[in-house]
């Protein structure tokens, strides 16, 4: 090694050891040196990415501006063809902000019970497997939601949209003429659906880090199971939450592929969100880029660079949220309950266990007359109206019987419980039908063959040559990007102190909130440069850069958490720092991290937009990742002979497993 | 092998905050000093600087001398990772690590370190198991994993480790506090035996320990919460403890504050 002179002789430590100076010379040693060099150099490297994006999207983009017609903010038009060109990104900034709002609106609230939901209520049993389930559904690729959302939402949200007509159209934002559903609305419904296994993820993992003696503390002072979760989980997991959210956020509005196959777009601004109509930037790339000119490229990667821009600027917004956050949340600052205030026996009166059941069979019973009643079809009303009973009804009975606090404990209870079953029915039917329409044609042969000789309205062929290309795109882009993500981490998490850490964590948040429709542009503006025409490594790199930061948000956190006194033990022994880390601390976390690039894998893999940007496809098989057309089975379209193509790829996507 | 420790105008930071200020003493070679004082008074931090651990965490600076029989730890061109293969440190948590057996753990200082053959390996594993009286009740399990043992164990498992490095002087910051009163007589019989070979430091808050263990004893005070930590005396534990020259540690020793 050269770098323990000491003890490196094979005889037994002499005892006659001094501190050896000669090694001690210099300030650190070389393998310390070396080590400390890749790792910063990596982190780094992400910087010079991330600038390196923001270059080239902005000369790309200024190249169409410049020749551009119309105002480029507020023009309701795209006609790059036209001469002089005129194009704007109202329409799209508009589509793309109200879209992403209402998938936060629905997901966030939905998503934080859920976690606690499996972290603080299901029973032990249940919460595992689900646990798992929903970990997988994150992996699912966003085109299998798409065409979920276009063959089973869609159709499913006329009675939704009818009601909503019925009793909220006079606002205008609710009216519907009865288009089909391929709306503003659906997409929002859509990508709720989509980013609610994201959220609830991180946000499970940072409730299960809530230290176990917070929750002893305030049961210890007569809490609530609800309100050991305001005092202490939610305020600890707060900063958790919120990044959580911008993940999520982060894929609503570059979400590309479900957007695309679900709206039906136009080119303007309207008030309904239930009319079908409008775009989104990353739909509008998607949708416009095959026919695209070199200069309407540009435009296209001019419209990316403003979604860039607006993922900037979220992730700034919510990292400044959570550092004016942090100082606050304590669980130190809630002094309303601390002194319950109820009867001084010990044994409370207590509503008997089978009451929940009892009040929402009540409440169902009593809806269902109602609904009979006034006449009222909608299905969606009568569980409404179920629904209000149950949580008025459990908060009387609960608040006359057991008290106020006990009340609320129940409502939250129920809340939780309402939200998990609720987002319970569309993963499931995700899940189901996706399963049962893609087993009918799975067979040895659909795996075993290309699609080389079949036309595409014609039954027959395989996905054998897609298999092939996933593989290897999956496996360069990995090859690339673990070592780097996991350098960086360690950087990051062992020797991170100062400006450089501070800024290579901030960017890395900014990164993991990229849409992979702008990884795809930033290649593609490279390609358009030194004039390349699409080939298969391209495709790797755009997933290498997205697979970096997921790899070091990951390895970041599985580091953290291996104790400090296993790294001091081992520099107490005179173990030099780098192997400290090497021999110690990547040891123990290792599962871990692992995990976590199963993980970033199962989210490339599933990876439409920017293959589809840079690589093409091809029906036939071509080995060679560095010239031609990669084959790869991303269903470039949605004729009926494909669709029973994607499900194959999500069985496949590996889950997440949990490691010692 | 044991050597002396001079420590002279010692003072240790954590950022701007002075943790400890202007500390002198002596350790002898072969000899057992125990470190006694309130909650928050330093000695721990002391401690860690006597191998070169307190600048491990965030913000840790340390100014003054701390000689190793007349070499300063902090004088320039040191490595502080020769420094603490001579200065061996034991913690007040066992903690073993986790991904590696019996063996390994005990091997881990000098595998870490370099390379060895396996018969060496065997022999210097067996040798500091032994010394830290715990080879009886591992022998037959050695490959599985250190983890596994009970509290007195794994700790007594952390100063095998420890000695198997053959360091000069090993710092003890209170390594029995987690541990039962059985297991605390297992570890004080073995600092007892440990001092014919080594140069002991050992941080308590037990006081009845420091008496029973200790050839010399030192009491460590501070001011009032937010000032530095300080030495009040250091003197033969007989001493401090029948007949202290300052009245603090009278009154610290026969519990009137603290």
């Amino acid at each position: 090694m050269g770098t323990s002179t000491q003890i490196t002789d094979a005889s037994p430590p002499a005892p006659q050891q001094t501190v050896d100076k000669r090694a001690a010379r210099g300030a650190t040693r070389p393998g310390d040196r070396i080590f400390l060099g890749l790792s910063r150099g990596s982190g780094i490297l992400l910087l010079v990415i991330m600038a390196a994006i923001a270059a080239f999207l902005t000369y790309r983009a200024s190249l169409a501006i410049s020749k551009d017609e119309g105002n480029f903010l507020t023009t309701f038009q795209w006609d790059t063809n036209a001469v002089p060109p005129v194009f704007g990104i109202a329409v799209l900034a508009f589509g793309t902000v109200v879209s992403s709002i209402i998938a936060m609106v629905i997901a966030v609230p939905i998503a934080v019970a859920i976690a606690l939901f499996l972290t603080h209520y299901a029973p032990r049993r249940l919460s595992g497997p689900i646990a798992y389930v929903i970990d997988l559904l994150a992996a699912v690729p966003s085109i299998v939601y798409g065409l979920w959302g276009a063959l089973i939402l869609v159709p499913h949200m006329n009675g939704l949209f009818g009601w909503l007509n019925d009793y909220l159209g006079w606002t205008g934002i609710f009216s519907w003429q009865g288009g089909p559903a391929r709306s503003m609305l659906t997409v929002g419904i859509l990508l709720a659906i989509m980013i609610l296994p994201i959220i609830t993820n991180v946000s499970r993992e940072v409730f299960r880090q809530v230290p176990q003696m917070h929750e002893e503390a305030a049961l210890a002072l007569g809490a609530t199971r609800w309100e050991v979760i305001r005092m202490a989980v939610i305020p600890f997991g707060r900063s958790g939450i919120i990044s959580a959210s911008m993940l999520g956020l982060g894929r609503a509005l570059g979400e590309t592929m479900a957007v695309a196959t679900v709206l039906s777009p136009t080119f303007d601004i309207q008030a309904s969100l239930l009319d079908p109509g409008g775009g989104t930037f990353a739909q509008n790339i998607a949708s416009k880029f095959g026919e695209a000119s070199v200069f309407g490229q540009d435009a296209l990667i001019a419209s990316g660079l403003v979604l860039f821009v607006i993922t900037l600027l979220v992730n700034g917004a919510a990292r400044a949220i959570i550092a004016r956050r942090k100082e606050y949340s304590g669980p130190t600052h809630e002094h309303r309950n601390h002194h319950p205030k109820g009867p001084s026996t010990l044994r409370g009166a207590r509503l008997p266990k089978w009451s929940p059941y009892g009040i929402a069979a009540g409440s169902i019973a009593v809806a269902i007359g109602i609904g009979l009643a006034a006449g009222l079809h909608s299905r969606v009303q009568w569980g409404l109206i179920a629904a209000i009973l149950y949580v008025v009804g459990t908060y009387a009975i609960a608040a006359a019987v057991e008290g106020k606090r006990q009340a609320k404990d129940r409502v939250a209870t129920s809340f939780v419980w309402v939200a998990f079953l609720l987002a319970v029915i569309p993963l499931a039917s995700l899940v189901w039908s996706t399963v049962a329409r893609g087993v009918k044609v799975l067979d040895v042969y659909f795996l075993t063959h290309s699609m080389g000789v079949v036309a595409d309205t014609e039954p027959g062929g395989g996905i054998y040559h897609a298999i092939l290309g996933t593989l290897e795109q999956v496996g360069l882009a990995t090859l690339i990007a673990a070592p780097i993500g996991v350098l960086t981490a360690i950087y990051l998490v062992e020797y991170g102190r100062g400006n450089l850490s501070k800024a290579i964590t901030f960017f890395v948040d900014v990164m993991t909130g990229i849409p992979s429709i702008v990884a795809g542009l930033f290649i593609l503006s490279l390609m358009l440069i030194f004039e390349m025409q699409p080939f298969g490594f391209a495709g790797s790199l755009a997933l290498a850069i997205l697979m970096m930061p997921v790899v070091v948000r990951s390895t970041e956190e599985m580091l953290k958490l291996v104790p400090n006194e296993l790294r001091e033990a081992s520099l107490a022994l005179g173990v030099p720092k780098w192997r400290t880390i090497l021999k110690v601390v990547l040891p123990t976390s290792i599962g871990g991290i692992t995990t976590g690039i199963m993980l970033s894998i199962a989210r490339i893999a599933g990876e439409t937009a920017p293959v589809l940007l840079l690589v093409w496809g091809n029906p036939l098989i071509n080995p060679n990742p560095f010239e031609g057309r990669r084959p790869r089975c991303r269903c470039t379209s949605t004729s009926s002979g494909r669709t029973a193509r994607a499900p194959v790829r999500r069985t496949t996507a590996p889950g997440r497993r949990r490691s010692p | 092998m044991a050597k002396r420790i001079d420590v002279s105008g010692l003072t240790a930071y954590y950022g701007s905050h002075k943790a400890i200020e202007d500390i002198s003493m002596t350790v002898e070679p072969r000899s057992v000093t125990a470190f006694i004082g309130p909650s928050g008074c330093g000695k721990s931090t002391f401690l860690r600087t006597l191998n070169r651990m307190h600048e491990v965490t965030a913000g840790g600076r340390v100014e003054g001398k701390v000689l190793l029989d007349d070499e300063d730890l902090y004088g320039t061109g040191i490595d502080p990772v020769s420094v603490r293969r001579e200065v061996g440190m034991v913690f007040q948590r066992p903690n073993p690590f986790p991904t590696m057996s019996i063996f390994d753990n005990v091997a881990a200082g000098l595998r870490l370190n370099g390379s060895y053959k396996k018969s060496e390996l065997n022999d210097i594993v067996e040798r500091s198991l032994k010394g830290a009286n715990l080879w009886n009740e591992v022998k037959d399990r050695l490959n599985k994993p250190g983890s596994g043992l009970s509290g007195g164990q794994q700790q007594r498992l952390c100063i095998a480790r420890a000695i198997a490095v053959e360091p000069n002087v090993l710092l003890m910051d209170e390594p029995c506090s987690a541990l039962d009163p059985i297991s605390t007589l297992a570890i004080e019989d073995l600092i007892g035996e440990l001092k014919e070979r080594f140069t002991i430091v050992i941080v308590t808050h037990n006081m009845q320990q420091a008496a029973r263990v200790s050839d010399r004893t030192a009491f460590f005070n501070l001011a009032a919460v937010g000032q530095p930590g300080k030495l009040i005396e250091i003197d033969d534990t007989e001493r401090i403890f029948s007949n202290p020259s300052v009245q603090a540690t009278e009154d610290y020793i026969s519990g009137r504050f603290g």
